[in-house]
């Protein structure tokens, strides 16, 4: 009798356990499908409760140094300690596997409620539903856009309605190391206008002088900027295929690259594929004289210059300067399963528009671009932020405006480029091979 | 006695045999059975994670064994991979296996050590420490320059004619599942049978090949099928160390399946290489069972057609 009671019991327990379990998963249900309706309704809700109740934020942005995470934490800590009630939760992931993390956890409807979005996807996430328009936030200044010229916001637009807001500004820049330029007897490049031609000289005078490399190879980045300079796009206008017709583009760009590779002037391919993180380029290591590894001024600047231990000379890249342009280094959207957007909003503003946030960013995710934070932190800018500023004026006076978003293909047309290019340097495929595959390869997955 | 299903529904033990696996069950259910069987649906589908799936028919087969160059790419990629490694690996499991079956002193100890890479490849700190031993300034091309003077300036690991290689080597490093289990299998071979064949003057090498080997057959078989199953799967090494570059020479099947659904966004596609994969698998398993009757030798033969 004794031993049955037991069982009973035991099978009991154990539904017990299996129904709580089921239990709650079934809360969790109910309150992802509260969040997908939330943006409709919950905006003055929130807004009452906003003040007093305490509540966590998830935010998650990209990363791929400590002082990137060093740089965001620090701000994380001014926010917290300025809104007492909100607690902010960080997430980070490094390189492509980024995007990875916010697709995976847009599937399942659990994106962190700020999410720091490249450019390049923000039509994509926008098509997909995955942000909510902070049009109403910026209506009732919880994030304070006032006085700002629409050129740094109006970028963080889709079909007229904001969905991010520009973290701050930034360009691809050429990083050359006055000391090394001025032992090998080589003028810096010339802010009026840096050929080609004279690109090539001077990596030839660097290594016949010095014996060291001039710059490592340039890729999709540089390829682009190398499209512009050429009036040409890479995307064409309808965003399924490519942007240009003249294959001799993409021929004469890696012909260049390939002649620079046999004069021994760039670095090895071998040494630049081991390249993992910022901090192992060729320029950062100070093996080469010239950066132009697709670095931008921003958060690269200070990596570089820190390491380093010198000031480094900013150019644009050889040839006409149109083709540099100027780009939010991120935006800061808000989920649309966010329960707390209001919160998020105001993480966004301090984040963007906080004197303090300002100066302890010290310009690392981008130049402000505010009036009023550029007048507040102008005074304690480093000598780095106040070479960045000179830079970034420049790419002003010069580039023109940013292409539009890559489509949604754009990360196959990407690996397509990057295999390549890679063949092309490993000299297994001709460059006039190359630009007829990337039209192909690239032709098909943007007609998909 | 004979049990209807009534009498089966009112039997207390049931009740208590699916309570008590209830957990498991849920999780079959909900963490293996659904997915696997949603994604046959998705494989027929142009799904990109974020927005409904729609329904495409058998286009995502059409695609990729029609118009897709790097599909192509992948599958020779992980057939040469699983060809070379899986052989590989298995004469090296059974060579040590063999060594440490030996009567001499610390083969307790040596046997742990040799299993230590096995405990520890699988994690990703091992595949990076890889990355470290093979790469440019790696251990090994300083040791070839100390040693040798012989200067090396590839990196095994990025190069594209040794990046494959580089691979192959790590996972035949991993030999000390396989040679475990042969090393069990081993013991299990009667001493008698060697020393008889010893006493009428067979050579080492006749003896392993007439007795070891047909006796240790099924264990070679059991090893080769997980062998097999697994090389195919095989992801993190490559997606880690080479993320399936230079140029796709170690586009693994798996690792073109993950970018096809998680980078591209082609979750359906991705759907569809994940069936083919099982079915090539499947069929190859099958294929290597069927082979079984001609050189596994079991002991116990009448009952062993299949």
């Amino acid at each position: 009798m004794r031993s049955i009671k037991k069982r009973y019991s035991a099978i009991l327990l154990l539904l017990a356990i299996g129904l709580t379990a089921c239990g709650g998963g079934n809360t969790n249900n109910a309150s992802t499908n509260e969040a997908n309706n939330t943006p409709k309704t919950s905006a003055s809700e929130t807004k009452e409760a906003s003040s007093t109740e305490p509540v966590t934020i998830r935010v998650s942005y990209w990363a791929g140094t400590q002082l990137t995470i060093d740089a965001h934490d620090n701000v994380v800590k001014l926010f917290e300690a300025a809104y007492p009630n909100i607690k902010v939760q960080s997430e980070y992931a490094t390189g492509a596997d980024y995007t990875d993390k916010i697709l995976v956890q847009a599937a399942s409807k659990d994106l962190a409620d700020v999410v720091r979005v490249d450019y390049s996807q923000i039509k994509n996430y926008v098509s997909k539903g995955l942000l909510q328009p902070l049009d109403e936030y910026v209506a009732d200044k919880t994030i304070d856009l006032e006085g700002i010229n629409p050129l740094h916001t109006d970028v963080g637009k889709v079909d007229d309605k904001l969905y991010g807001v520009n973290i701050g500004n930034n360009a691809l820049v050429l990083f050359y190391d006055p000391d090394k330029l001025k032992e090998a007897g080589v003028e810096a490049p010339a802010a009026s206008g840096y050929t080609w031609e004279q690109y090539e000289q001077d990596l030839q005078t660097v290594k016949d002088k010095l014996g060291i490399y001039g710059d490592t190879h340039f890729g999709q980045s540089q390829y682009e900027i190398w499209l512009r300079q050429h009036d040409a796009k890479l995307y064409n206008d309808a965003q399924d295929g490519l942007g240009y017709e003249d294959d001799g583009l993409f021929t004469e760009f890696f012909e260049t690259q390939l002649r620079l590779q046999k004069k021994e002037l760039l670095t090895p391919v071998a040494v630049e594929s081991e390249i993992k993180a910022l901090e192992d380029g060729p320029f950062p290591k100070g093996n080469s004289a010239y950066g132009g590894w697709g670095y931008w001024s921003g958060s690269h600047s200070a990596v570089v210059e820190k390491q380093l231990n010198k000031v480094v000379g900013f150019s644009l890249f050889p040839g006409p300067g149109k083709g540099a342009y100027i780009k939010p280094s991120f935006f800061h959207g808000i989920s649309s399963n966010s329960k707390h957007p209001k919160e998020a909003a105001q993480f966004i503003e301090f984040y963007t528009n906080n004197i303090e946030a300002a100066k302890s960013l010290d310009g690392y995710f981008g130049f402000p671009y505010n009036p009023k934070v550029l007048a507040g932190v102008e005074s304690e800018f480093t000598d780095t932020q106040k070479r960045v500023r000179a830079y970034l004026d420049l790419v002003e006076s010069q580039g023109s405006p940013i292409d539009p978003p890559a489509p949604a293909a754009g990360s196959e047309v990407s690996t397509s480029f990057k295999n390549i290019a890679s063949e092309i340097f490993y000299e297994k495929l001709t460059p006039a091979e190359g630009a007829k595959r990337f039209r192909q390869e690239a032709n098909k997955a943007l007609k998909k | 006695m004979k049990r209807t299903s009534k009498q089966w529904l009112r039997n207390p033990d049931m009740y208590a045999g699916y309570a008590f696996i209830f957990p498991w069950l849920l999780g079959l259910f909900v963490f293996s059975l659904f997915p696997i069987f949603f994604s046959l649906y998705l494989s027929f589908t142009d799904y990109d994670i974020l927005s409904a799936p729609q329904w495409i028919g058998f286009e995502n087969f059409k695609e990729m064994f029609t118009d897709d160059p790097r599909f192509v790419k992948s599958v020779k990629v992980t057939l040469l991979y699983v060809a070379v490694a899986v052989p590989l690996r298995l004469c090296f499991a059974l060579a040590i296996a063999a060594l440490l079956n030996m009567k001499i002193k610390g083969a307790r100890a040596l046997r742990s050590l040799y299993y230590l890479p096995t405990l520890m490849g699988g994690s990703v700190a091992v595949i990076v420490m890889w990355g470290q031993l093979f790469g440019l300034n790696g251990a090994f091309n300083s040791f070839m320059r100390s040693i040798f003077g012989i200067e090396i300036s590839i990196s095994w690991i990025t190069d594209p004619s040794t990046a494959l290689g580089s691979l192959i080597v790590l996972s035949v490093w991993q030999f000390g599942s396989a040679m475990l289990i042969f090393l069990a299998g081993l013991k299990q071979i009667p001493a008698s049978l060697l020393e008889a064949a010893l006493v009428d003057g067979a050579s080492a090498a006749y003896r392993f090949r007439r007795i070891t080997l047909p006796l240790l057959s099924p264990v070679i078989f059991f090893n080769l099928v997980m062998g097999i199953i697994g090389g195919f799967k095989v992801f993190s090494e490559g997606m880690i160390l080479t993320g399936g570059g230079p140029h796709d020479q170690t586009l693994f099947y798996v690792i073109y399946l993950y970018e096809n659904s998680f980078r591209f966004l082609h979750m359906g596609y991705g759907s569809a290489m994940a069936w083919v994969l099982l079915l090539a698998v499947s069929i190859l398993t099958a294929l290597v069972f069927r082979s079984s009757s001609l050189w596994v030798h079991y002991e116990s033969k009448g009952e062993r057609e299949a």
